[in-house]
Protein backbone atom coordinates (compact mmCIF):
# COMPACT_ATOMS: atom_id res chain seq x y z
CA UNK A 1 0.00 0.00 0.00
CA UNK A 2 2.25 2.81 -1.44
CA UNK A 3 -0.57 5.44 -2.03
CA UNK A 4 1.81 6.01 -5.03
CA UNK A 5 -1.15 6.36 -7.38
CA UNK A 6 -3.06 8.38 -4.99
CA UNK A 7 -0.49 11.29 -4.44
CA UNK A 8 0.21 10.98 -8.03
CA UNK A 9 -3.08 11.79 -8.96
CA UNK A 10 -3.38 14.98 -6.80
CA UNK A 11 0.39 15.93 -8.07
CA UNK A 12 -1.23 15.11 -11.52
CA UNK A 13 -3.77 17.61 -11.00
CA UNK A 14 -1.48 20.83 -9.88
CA UNK A 15 0.68 20.19 -13.24
CA UNK A 16 -1.39 19.45 -15.80
CA UNK A 17 -4.15 21.44 -17.11
CA UNK A 18 -5.80 18.76 -18.76
CA UNK A 19 -5.41 16.55 -16.67
CA UNK A 20 -6.98 18.65 -13.81
CA UNK A 21 -9.96 19.18 -16.01
CA UNK A 22 -10.87 15.62 -16.77
CA UNK A 23 -10.75 15.05 -12.90
CA UNK A 24 -13.28 17.41 -12.74
CA UNK A 25 -15.04 16.97 -15.91
CA UNK A 26 -15.10 12.65 -15.66
CA UNK A 27 -13.54 11.71 -12.52
CA UNK A 28 -13.49 7.91 -13.79
CA UNK A 29 -11.40 8.74 -16.66
CA UNK A 30 -8.99 10.70 -14.91
CA UNK A 31 -8.52 7.81 -12.17
CA UNK A 32 -8.32 4.97 -14.72
CA UNK A 33 -5.02 6.78 -16.04
CA UNK A 34 -3.90 5.96 -12.36
CA UNK A 35 -2.06 3.11 -10.81
CA UNK A 36 -5.08 3.13 -8.84
CA UNK A 37 -6.70 0.18 -6.89
CA UNK A 38 -10.31 -0.57 -6.08
CA UNK A 39 -10.30 0.62 -2.77
CA UNK A 40 -8.47 4.16 -3.39
CA UNK A 41 -11.11 4.66 -5.97
CA UNK A 42 -13.83 4.48 -3.80
CA UNK A 43 -12.10 6.40 -0.92
CA UNK A 44 -11.39 9.11 -4.00
CA UNK A 45 -14.87 8.79 -5.67
CA UNK A 46 -16.84 9.61 -1.93
CA UNK A 47 -14.20 12.29 -0.83
CA UNK A 48 -13.15 9.78 2.13
CA UNK A 49 -10.02 12.32 3.13
CA UNK A 50 -10.04 10.80 6.66
CA UNK A 51 -9.77 7.25 5.77
CA UNK A 52 -7.26 7.95 2.82
CA UNK A 53 -5.32 9.95 5.76
CA UNK A 54 -5.27 6.97 7.92
CA UNK A 55 -3.97 4.73 5.04
CA UNK A 56 -0.83 6.87 4.96
CA UNK A 57 -1.81 9.41 2.08
CA UNK A 58 0.30 12.81 2.68
CA UNK A 59 -2.13 15.63 3.95
CA UNK A 60 -1.07 18.36 1.78
CA UNK A 61 -1.50 16.36 -1.36
CA UNK A 62 -4.64 15.25 -0.34
CA UNK A 63 -5.61 18.79 0.82
CA UNK A 64 -6.09 19.32 -3.20
CA UNK A 65 -9.12 17.88 -3.37
CA UNK A 66 -10.18 21.37 -1.74
CA UNK A 67 -7.94 23.38 -4.63
CA UNK A 68 -10.44 22.62 -7.43
CA UNK A 69 -13.26 21.04 -5.07
CA UNK A 70 -11.92 17.42 -6.67
CA UNK A 71 -14.94 15.14 -6.49
CA UNK A 72 -17.20 18.39 -4.80
CA UNK A 73 -15.15 18.32 -2.10
CA UNK A 74 -15.08 21.84 -0.66
CA UNK A 75 -13.14 22.74 2.04
CA UNK A 76 -15.80 23.02 4.40
CA UNK A 77 -16.59 19.13 3.76
CA UNK A 78 -12.76 18.26 3.25
CA UNK A 79 -11.94 19.67 6.87
CA UNK A 80 -14.97 18.08 8.48
CA UNK A 81 -13.75 14.39 7.33
CA UNK A 82 -9.94 15.41 8.28
CA UNK A 83 -10.67 16.53 11.76
CA UNK A 84 -11.86 13.05 12.41
CA UNK A 85 -9.14 11.21 11.29
CA UNK A 86 -7.37 8.85 13.57
CA UNK A 87 -4.08 10.97 14.17
CA UNK A 88 -1.09 9.97 16.83
CA UNK A 89 -0.32 13.56 17.18
CA UNK A 90 -4.02 14.56 18.34
CA UNK A 91 -3.86 11.91 21.23
CA UNK A 92 -0.47 13.13 22.49
CA UNK A 93 -1.24 16.92 22.29
CA UNK B 1 39.91 32.05 0.81
CA UNK B 2 35.77 31.97 0.12
CA UNK B 3 34.10 33.07 3.47
CA UNK B 4 30.32 32.59 4.41
CA UNK B 5 29.31 36.43 5.53
CA UNK B 6 26.17 36.10 6.66
CA UNK B 7 23.20 33.46 7.34
CA UNK B 8 19.59 34.48 6.79
CA UNK B 9 16.21 32.65 8.07
CA UNK B 10 13.01 33.53 5.96
CA UNK B 11 9.56 31.83 5.90
CA UNK B 12 8.42 31.07 2.51
CA UNK B 13 4.17 31.38 3.28
CA UNK B 14 3.01 31.09 -0.90
CA UNK B 15 0.66 33.91 0.04
CA UNK B 16 2.90 36.91 0.73
CA UNK B 17 3.30 38.09 -2.28
CA UNK B 18 -0.52 38.35 -3.41
CA UNK B 19 -0.64 39.74 0.65
CA UNK B 20 2.04 42.13 0.09
CA UNK B 21 1.04 43.32 -3.42
CA UNK B 22 -3.14 43.74 -1.72
CA UNK B 23 -1.67 45.77 1.38
CA UNK B 24 1.35 47.71 0.45
CA UNK B 25 4.63 48.08 1.27
CA UNK B 26 4.05 49.69 5.27
CA UNK B 27 2.25 46.06 5.81
CA UNK B 28 4.32 43.55 8.49
CA UNK B 29 5.15 41.06 6.18
CA UNK B 30 6.59 43.52 3.56
CA UNK B 31 8.97 45.43 6.27
CA UNK B 32 9.98 42.13 7.61
CA UNK B 33 10.97 40.37 4.61
CA UNK B 34 12.61 44.34 3.49
CA UNK B 35 14.97 44.28 6.91
CA UNK B 36 16.24 41.14 5.65
CA UNK B 37 16.73 42.13 2.14
CA UNK B 38 18.53 44.77 3.16
CA UNK B 39 20.79 43.35 5.44
CA UNK B 40 21.25 40.62 2.35
CA UNK B 41 22.44 43.83 -0.07
CA UNK B 42 24.57 45.05 2.90
CA UNK B 43 26.70 42.43 3.02
CA UNK B 44 27.98 42.41 -0.13
CA UNK B 45 27.42 38.97 -1.14
CA UNK B 46 28.59 37.15 -4.47
CA UNK B 47 26.46 34.16 -3.75
CA UNK B 48 23.48 33.12 -2.06
CA UNK B 49 23.05 29.47 -0.82
CA UNK B 50 19.50 28.90 -0.38
CA UNK B 51 18.02 25.65 1.50
CA UNK B 52 14.54 24.94 1.40
CA UNK B 53 12.44 21.71 0.83
CA UNK B 54 10.20 21.34 -2.62
CA UNK B 55 6.58 20.74 -2.05
CA UNK B 56 6.09 17.35 -4.76
CA UNK B 57 6.63 20.42 -7.26
CA UNK B 58 10.41 19.81 -8.74
CA UNK B 59 10.73 16.10 -7.25
CA UNK B 60 8.21 13.75 -6.22
CA UNK B 61 8.00 10.03 -5.20
CA UNK B 62 9.03 8.55 -8.46
CA UNK B 63 12.65 10.33 -7.67
CA UNK B 64 12.48 11.78 -4.23
CA UNK B 65 16.25 12.47 -2.81
CA UNK B 66 16.98 13.42 0.75
CA UNK B 67 19.69 16.16 -0.57
CA UNK B 68 19.86 17.60 -3.59
CA UNK B 69 21.77 20.38 -5.37
CA UNK B 70 21.06 22.10 -8.40
CA UNK B 71 23.96 22.88 -10.46
CA UNK B 72 23.02 24.48 -13.91
CA UNK B 73 23.38 28.15 -15.35
CA UNK B 74 20.04 29.69 -14.46
CA UNK B 75 16.71 28.00 -13.40
CA UNK B 76 13.31 29.53 -13.54
CA UNK B 77 10.13 29.80 -10.99
CA UNK B 78 7.33 28.96 -9.43
CA UNK B 79 6.60 25.60 -11.10
CA UNK B 80 3.53 24.91 -8.79
CA UNK B 81 1.03 27.69 -9.35
CA UNK B 82 1.88 30.26 -6.64
CA UNK B 83 0.55 33.71 -7.59
CA UNK B 84 3.21 35.93 -8.05
CA UNK B 85 5.76 36.48 -11.10
CA UNK B 86 7.65 33.99 -13.00
CA UNK B 87 11.44 34.75 -12.58
CA UNK B 88 14.71 33.54 -14.70
CA UNK B 89 17.02 33.37 -11.66
CA UNK B 90 20.76 33.05 -12.55
CA UNK B 91 22.85 30.16 -10.36
CA UNK B 92 26.51 29.82 -9.51
CA UNK B 93 27.04 27.32 -11.35
CA UNK B 94 30.89 26.59 -10.14
CA UNK B 95 29.69 27.09 -6.47
CA UNK B 96 26.98 24.74 -7.21
CA UNK B 97 29.71 22.04 -8.51
CA UNK B 98 32.32 22.44 -5.66
CA UNK B 99 29.45 22.10 -3.37
CA UNK B 100 28.03 18.95 -4.55
CA UNK B 101 31.62 17.23 -5.29
CA UNK B 102 32.95 18.87 -2.01
CA UNK B 103 29.53 17.42 0.05
CA UNK B 104 29.75 13.68 -1.40
CA UNK B 105 33.56 13.57 -0.37
CA UNK B 106 32.36 14.49 3.37
CA UNK B 107 29.73 11.48 2.87
CA UNK B 108 26.70 13.43 2.23
CA UNK B 109 24.89 11.79 -0.33
CA UNK B 110 23.95 14.58 -2.30
CA UNK B 111 21.46 13.98 -5.31
CA UNK B 112 22.25 16.44 -8.26
CA UNK B 113 19.64 18.01 -11.08
CA UNK B 114 20.62 20.12 -14.10
CA UNK B 115 17.31 21.04 -15.65
CA UNK B 116 15.38 22.12 -13.21
CA UNK B 117 12.72 24.56 -11.74
CA UNK B 118 11.68 25.80 -8.40
CA UNK B 119 8.46 26.43 -6.16
CA UNK B 120 7.69 28.65 -3.93
CA UNK B 121 9.48 27.60 -1.01
CA UNK B 122 12.50 29.05 -3.17
CA UNK B 123 10.17 31.66 -5.17
CA UNK B 124 9.00 33.49 -2.22
CA UNK B 125 12.28 34.42 -0.73
CA UNK B 126 13.51 35.35 -4.02
CA UNK B 127 10.69 37.45 -4.54
CA UNK B 128 10.89 39.32 -1.87
CA UNK B 129 14.95 39.86 -1.08
CA UNK B 130 16.67 38.94 -4.54
CA UNK B 131 14.92 39.79 -7.44
CA UNK B 132 16.42 43.40 -7.69
CA UNK B 133 20.05 42.13 -6.23
CA UNK B 134 19.72 39.12 -8.54
CA UNK B 135 22.74 37.49 -6.33
CA UNK B 136 23.41 34.35 -8.08
CA UNK B 137 21.57 31.47 -5.96
CA UNK B 138 22.99 27.79 -4.77
CA UNK B 139 19.78 25.50 -4.59
CA UNK B 140 19.61 22.88 -1.58
CA UNK B 141 16.98 20.98 -1.04
CA UNK B 142 16.62 19.37 1.90
CA UNK B 143 13.42 16.27 2.07
CA UNK B 144 11.74 18.49 4.82
CA UNK B 145 8.22 17.98 4.02
CA UNK B 146 7.54 14.47 4.38
CA UNK B 147 8.39 11.75 6.26
CA UNK B 148 10.92 10.31 7.07
CA UNK B 149 12.55 13.24 7.69
CA UNK B 150 16.49 13.41 8.09
CA UNK B 151 17.62 13.74 11.36
CA UNK B 152 18.38 17.46 13.55
CA UNK B 153 21.89 16.66 13.93
CA UNK B 154 21.97 15.54 10.57
CA UNK B 155 21.01 18.39 8.48
CA UNK B 156 23.30 21.06 11.15
CA UNK B 157 26.26 18.54 10.10
CA UNK B 158 25.44 19.19 6.54
CA UNK B 159 25.73 22.81 7.58
CA UNK B 160 28.97 22.42 8.97
CA UNK B 161 30.27 20.35 6.07
CA UNK B 162 28.83 23.26 3.55
CA UNK B 163 31.11 25.62 5.63
CA UNK B 164 34.39 23.00 5.06
CA UNK B 165 33.52 23.37 1.47
CA UNK B 166 33.91 27.05 1.13
CA UNK B 167 36.45 27.43 3.34
CA UNK B 168 38.85 25.42 1.11
CA UNK B 169 37.33 27.05 -1.72
CA UNK B 170 40.39 29.70 -3.52
CA UNK B 171 39.36 33.21 -3.66
CA UNK B 172 37.64 36.14 -2.55
CA UNK B 173 34.20 34.73 -3.05
CA UNK B 174 31.63 36.38 -0.56
CA UNK B 175 28.71 34.00 0.38
CA UNK B 176 25.01 34.22 2.18
CA UNK B 177 23.18 31.80 3.11
CA UNK B 178 19.63 31.33 3.63
CA UNK B 179 17.66 28.69 5.25
CA UNK B 180 13.19 29.10 4.86
CA UNK B 181 10.50 27.40 6.32
CA UNK B 182 8.06 27.28 9.01
CA UNK B 183 8.35 26.35 12.79
CA UNK B 184 5.15 24.82 13.08
CA UNK B 185 2.44 24.54 10.66
CA UNK B 186 -0.04 21.95 9.51
CA UNK B 187 -1.40 21.85 5.35
CA UNK B 188 -4.24 19.60 4.94
CA UNK B 189 -3.89 17.37 8.02
CA UNK B 190 -5.61 16.92 10.96
CA UNK B 191 -3.89 19.50 13.07
CA UNK B 192 -5.38 22.07 10.90
CA UNK B 193 -7.72 24.50 12.10
CA UNK B 194 -11.33 23.05 11.65
CA UNK B 195 -13.10 24.69 8.72
CA UNK B 196 -9.75 25.75 7.60
CA UNK B 197 -7.17 23.70 4.69
CA UNK B 198 -4.45 25.12 6.98
CA UNK B 199 -3.15 25.75 10.63
CA UNK B 200 -0.53 26.57 13.20
CA UNK B 201 -1.21 23.37 15.39
CA UNK B 202 2.24 24.33 17.74
CA UNK B 203 2.85 27.94 18.63
CA UNK B 204 4.67 27.20 21.86
CA UNK B 205 7.31 25.06 20.69
CA UNK B 206 7.74 27.96 17.78
CA UNK B 207 8.10 30.05 20.58
CA UNK B 208 10.61 27.38 22.29
CA UNK B 209 12.52 27.83 18.68
CA UNK B 210 13.11 31.18 18.93
CA UNK B 211 14.12 31.13 22.80
CA UNK B 212 16.60 28.52 22.41
CA UNK B 213 17.92 30.76 18.67
CA UNK B 214 18.49 33.86 20.59
CA UNK B 215 19.71 31.97 23.18
CA UNK B 216 22.21 30.47 21.02
CA UNK B 217 21.28 27.22 22.57
CA UNK B 218 21.85 25.48 19.57
CA UNK B 219 22.70 22.13 21.02
CA UNK B 220 19.65 21.77 23.15
CA UNK B 221 17.74 22.70 20.30
CA UNK B 222 19.52 19.66 18.24
CA UNK B 223 18.54 17.68 20.80
CA UNK B 224 14.63 18.64 21.23
CA UNK B 225 13.90 18.77 17.58
CA UNK B 226 13.35 15.02 17.35
CA UNK B 227 11.46 13.65 13.91
CA UNK B 228 8.04 13.14 16.48
CA UNK B 229 8.60 16.29 18.25
CA UNK B 230 8.33 17.98 14.40
CA UNK B 231 5.28 16.00 13.15
CA UNK B 232 3.77 17.56 16.49
CA UNK B 233 4.24 20.96 15.66
CA UNK B 234 2.98 20.05 11.99
CA UNK B 235 3.37 17.91 8.66
CA UNK B 236 5.47 21.37 7.56
CA UNK B 237 7.23 21.33 10.66
CA UNK B 238 10.15 19.86 9.41
CA UNK B 239 11.16 22.69 7.39
CA UNK B 240 13.06 24.05 10.83
CA UNK B 241 15.80 21.57 9.13
CA UNK B 242 15.90 23.67 6.65
CA UNK B 243 17.10 26.75 9.30
CA UNK B 244 19.51 24.27 11.02
CA UNK B 245 21.71 23.75 7.54
CA UNK B 246 22.03 27.37 8.20
CA UNK B 247 22.92 27.30 11.34
CA UNK B 248 25.17 24.60 10.86
CA UNK B 249 27.32 26.73 7.75
CA UNK B 250 27.15 29.90 9.96
CA UNK B 251 28.45 27.75 13.76
CA UNK B 252 27.17 28.55 17.12
CA UNK B 253 26.15 32.73 16.40
CA UNK B 254 23.18 34.75 18.01
CA UNK B 255 21.20 36.67 15.93
CA UNK B 256 21.46 40.25 15.34
CA UNK B 257 17.70 40.03 14.82
CA UNK B 258 14.75 37.38 15.26
CA UNK B 259 11.18 38.34 14.77
CA UNK B 260 8.46 35.72 14.98
CA UNK B 261 5.30 36.09 13.21
CA UNK B 262 3.39 33.98 16.18
CA UNK B 263 0.30 33.33 14.61
CA UNK B 264 1.76 32.05 11.50
CA UNK B 265 4.41 29.78 13.69
CA UNK B 266 7.51 30.83 11.54
CA UNK B 267 9.94 33.89 12.45
CA UNK B 268 12.77 36.12 10.35
CA UNK B 269 16.18 35.86 11.52
CA UNK B 270 19.42 37.53 10.57
CA UNK B 271 22.58 36.64 11.26
CA UNK B 272 25.96 39.13 10.46
CA UNK B 273 29.19 39.46 12.51
CA UNK B 274 31.31 41.93 10.21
Amino acid sequence: MSNYGVHKFFRTCLHDKTFRQLALDHPEAAMAHMPLDETEKELLRTGNAAALYERGVNGYLLSFFTRWELFDVTVEKYSASIQAAKDWRKEIA
Amino acid sequence: MAEIVAGFGVPHTPVFPSVVKRNGPDCEEALLFAEVRQNLEAVKADALILISNDHFNTFFYDNFPLFAVGVAPETRGPNDATVMPQYRLPVDEQLAENLRAGLITRYFDMAVTQEFELDHSFMVPWHFLNAELRIPIVPIFVHAFSDPLPPADRAWALGEAIAEVIEEMPGEQRIAIMGSGSFSLEIGGPLADPGERAGTPDKDWAAHIKSRLENCEIDELIEDATCERLQRAGNAAGELLNWLVMLGAIGQREPISFKPQVSHGHAFGIWRWD
